[in-house]
């Protein structure tokens, strides 16, 4: 393996750490510790958006996952009684799990170094960036250039999937109107 | 690329190496007999606002916490999505707006939803 | 050029009739609570009738020149009709269930509309982001719907079932279709077809392994073998009227999306997947019929039993051909209302006794002998007996895939369906057979009594003189074919 890059040795310490955090969210004793461990992991994916120049994704990585994901994971440890479940969460099924779990990375692995991926082309108006990036076939801009990530998210978000943004704030009402009736106690039955 | 987040990064750096340095400063010192060491019952025992810590800290909390959380990940996802309309609002048409505009309309009514079931008050 | 808003007043429709029944029943604490159920059906055959407006129109929705996003045709009205349909039937036997044992009326009704129009969402759309966020959209309502009867222990367990896994197969699906948004570089149907009849050898692995999650994705949403796991439990927590509606919307809207989707975008790379779904189509009728043997809960039998049905449905995928399409689109309605059938007459005995066993179903030909009938006409439908609905269905279903090549598919098919005329005999043999357990008649509530007429007539008709609808659904399917 040849490094040739800052940004390469920047990303194999980011995905060392994260891989460790991730391992150890499985083979913490203790689920506190497992939920630390996956906020880590998740935080540190985000920094591997950023190498990958999708800036924008990994603010929502961060605000999304960073932030409420690991609230929510840490509040359903909290309100629960965790104390009885305290100790190895793997049962009979573990040498099995392992198997596959190797198997298909090792499938994923193969997979990805040998598929041609859609080419990049170079980003003409910012030198400065990253030189790998996914051509946005998806995107036509109006005057035919390339804008930067969150603006051609933006600029995707209101043109050609506008009825689908809206269908994700029905998601959303529907996630929300669900969270409000099953997570209230019983009290509100009388109103 | 890491021009831009060359700073970042450096920041990150030293904002991580700030607590571990103290930690390493305070070790060395204890290795050289400045630091006392003096352990006793009350110096070991958790800190809880200067008051004596009672009982475990794996307790049951309230249920209505969660709730909240999830309101929050619901509306922090609304966030999410308003980030690049504001970005690219300038260069959109008045068509970007009214989308937006629905968006935020639609989960007003799920906000005025919650309100009226009085999911914002706390029992 | 703007796209052409007026091709969704369906959807249109059903959103905000969902938003005045929630807010008719928060501004009316008093009301009944069956009273918004009715209002939704209402809402629900609204939508329908505008749906059935479309006939004949064949229009994509170019969300920008170039790119549709969703397309609106014949395959699209009939799903649009059929789901709605299901919707109505779904809210009426829901009423009196939702009037004596759930609270929140309101939402429950608007969850189910909403439900409907995230089906009818996945059925239209030709774009990637476009179906995955109907079909989260599907899945969200039913996430919340499995476990609407909070009070008991065996919905939330059947919701945070269905729930987690749900989600599993969601990102499943996900990571399938970033993988072929990456191989073919575009996410539009009409694209990701067209880069994949000019591809180059090397990118197999990576279409294959794309396919594979895709496949397992849209397996756990429809419940194939072996990614059914959840189903006997959500089937059985769940409350009845939303067993049936997983049974029929969830199922129906899943296939319709996964017909289009493997037979507009994927079917120039028919060689690759072909062979994984008629395999799992093969294993899935096997062992949903086999399993169900076992069952002495109604609910239980129901779930294996659609698996079963699911086995048969996926040899038209497999088959990917215009016939199959049509027997598809023809046995998806007949099982439906065969379906809906059979959990209408489900949920009046359990308002009734409050039982869904097998074996409380005793001597029910004594005691309530409408029932008892119309639970005979829909369980030999099921099996696929002459006369029934089931029986041309699934036959049109076994030819298409024997003319599509999968001779050997459509003989297990056959097996499977024998095997499953076991256990509904098994069913009408507690009804008629074994005496009563509890003594006495008792009557079914007149709307029920009159849905259930319908459906049985229903039955009869598609069995008797399948015709105009065999010719509609011929319609709907030669649109994907077009090309």
């Amino acid at each position: 393996m040849q490094i040739h890059s800052t940004e390469q040795v920047v990303f194999y310490l980011l995905a060392v750490v994260a891989v460790a955090a991730a391992l150890g969210v499985v083979f913490a004793q203790d689920i506190i510790h497992s939920a630390l461990f996956l906020v880590v992991t998740l935080i540190l994916t985000a920094g591997v958006y950023v190498l990958l120049s999708a800036e924008f994704l990994s603010l929502v990585q961060v605000l999304v996952y960073g932030g409420g994901v690991s609230i929510l994971v840490m509040f359903a440890v909290m309100i629960t009684r965790v104390r009885d479940a305290r100790g190895p969460l793997d049962g009979a099924q573990k040498p099995i799990a392992i198997v596959a779990g190797l198997a298909i990375v090792t499938v994923l692995v193969l997979m990805i170094s040998r598929t041609e991926w859609q080419q990049a082309i170079p980003a003409v108006n910012r030198p400065d960036e990253s030189p790998v990036r996914v051509q946005r076939v998806i995107t036509q801009t109006d005057k035919g250039q390339l804008m930067s990530d969150t603006d051609a998210i933006g600029h995707d978000l209101f043109t050609t999937f506008a009825v689908p943004f809206e269908v994700a704030s029905l998601v959303l009402l529907v996630a929300l109107v669900g969270a409000i009736y099953l997570a209230r106690g019983e009290e509100d039955e009388v109103t | 690329m890491l021009g831009q987040w060359g700073h970042m990064g450096f920041l990150v750096v030293v904002g991580l190496s700030l607590p571990a340095v103290a930690l390493v400063i305070s070790f060395l010192l204890g290795l050289v007999k400045i630091r006392p060491k003096d352990p006793n019952a009350i110096k070991q025992d958790t800190y809880e606002c200067g008051i004596e810590a009672e009982g475990s800290a794996w307790v049951q909390f309230h249920s209505g916490y969660y709730v909240f959380a999830l309101l929050f990940v619901v509306f922090d996802i609304e966030t999410v999505f308003l980030y690049p309309w504001a970005v690219a609002l300038r260069q959109e048409k008045l068509f970007a707006f009214v989308d937006a505009l629905l968006f935020i309309a639609i989960l007003g009514v799920g906000y005025v939803y919650a309100w009226r079931k009085r999911a914002f008050e706390w029992r | 050029m703007n796209p052409d808003y007026s091709l969704l007043i369906p959807e249109y429709i059903l959103a905000v009739w969902a938003a005045l029944v929630v807010a008719v029943d928060v501004m009316m604490p008093k009301l009944r609570r069956d009273v918004p159920a009715y209002l939704a059906a209402l809402g629900a055959l609204a939508a329908g009738i505008a749906s059935v407006l479309y006939i004949d129109v064949n229009k994509g929705f170019e969300a920008i020149p170039g790119v549709t996003i969703m397309h609106v045709d014949d395959y699209t009205t009939y799903m649009r009709v059929l789901l709605c349909g299901i919707a109505v039937f779904i809210l009426l036997m829901s009423a009196q269930f939702v009037r004596m044992r759930l609270s929140h009326a309101g939402e429950y009704s608007a969850i189910v509309l909403v439900a409907t129009l995230g089906g009818m969402l996945m059925v239209e759309g030709t774009e990637l982001i476009t179906s995955w966020i109907a079909l989260e959209l599907l899945s969200f309502c039913f996430y919340t719907l499995v476990s609407f009867a909070r009070r008991e222990l065996r919905s939330n367990e059947a919701g945070l079932k269905y729930m987690l896994l749900g989600a599993f197969s969601t990102a499943l699906f996900l990571y399938g279709l970033s993988l072929i948004y990456g191989v073919t570089g575009t996410t539009t149907y009409d694209g990701i077809a067209a880069a994949l009849s000019n591809r180059g050898e090397d990118l197999t692995l990576a279409l294959v392994v794309g396919f594979v999650f895709i496949i397992a994705g849209l397996g756990f949403k429809v419940a194939a073998v072996p990614f059914h796991m959840y189903t006997p439990d959500a089937y059985q927590g769940a409350p009845l009227p939303i067993t049936a509606m997983l049974s029929t919307t969830s199922k129906a809207a899943a296939f319709a999306l996964f017909f289009r989707l493997f037979t507009t975008a994927f079917l120039p790379a028919h060689e690759e997947w072909k062979w994984m779904i008629a395999l799992i189509a093969a294993v899935t009728m096997m062992w949903g019929n086999l399993v169900a043997l076992q069952q002495t809960n109604l609910r239980r039998l129901f779930a294996y039993s659609s698996i079963g049905q699911v086995g048969f449905m996926l040899i038209a995928v497999a088959a990917a051909t215009q016939d199959a399409g049509s027997s598809l689109l023809f046995h998806m309605a007949g099982y439906a209302v065969t379906n809906l059938a059979a959990f209408t007459i489900i949920v009046v005995f359990f308002n009734r006794e409050g039982s869904d066993e097998i074996a409380d179903l005793a001597g029910l030909a004594e005691r309530q002998p409408f029932l008892a009938l119309a639970m005979v006409t829909a369980l030999f439908s099921l099996a696929g007996m002459p006369l029934f609905a089931g029986f041309f269905t699934k036959f049109m279903l076994f030819v298409s895939g024997w003319d599509a090549g999968l001779e050997w598919l459509s003989g297990v098919a056959v097996v499977a369906s024998l095997i499953s005329l076991y256990y509904y005999l098994m069913v009408i043999r507690q009804m008629y057979v074994i005496a009563p357990r509890v003594p006495g008649r008792f009557r079914t509530p007149a709307l029920l009594w009159g849905v259930i007429a319908v459906l049985v007539v229903g039955v009869f008709f598609l069995g008797i003189w399948p015709a105009p609808l065999l010719d509609a659904a011929d319609t709907a399917a030669a649109f994907l074919f077009r090309a």
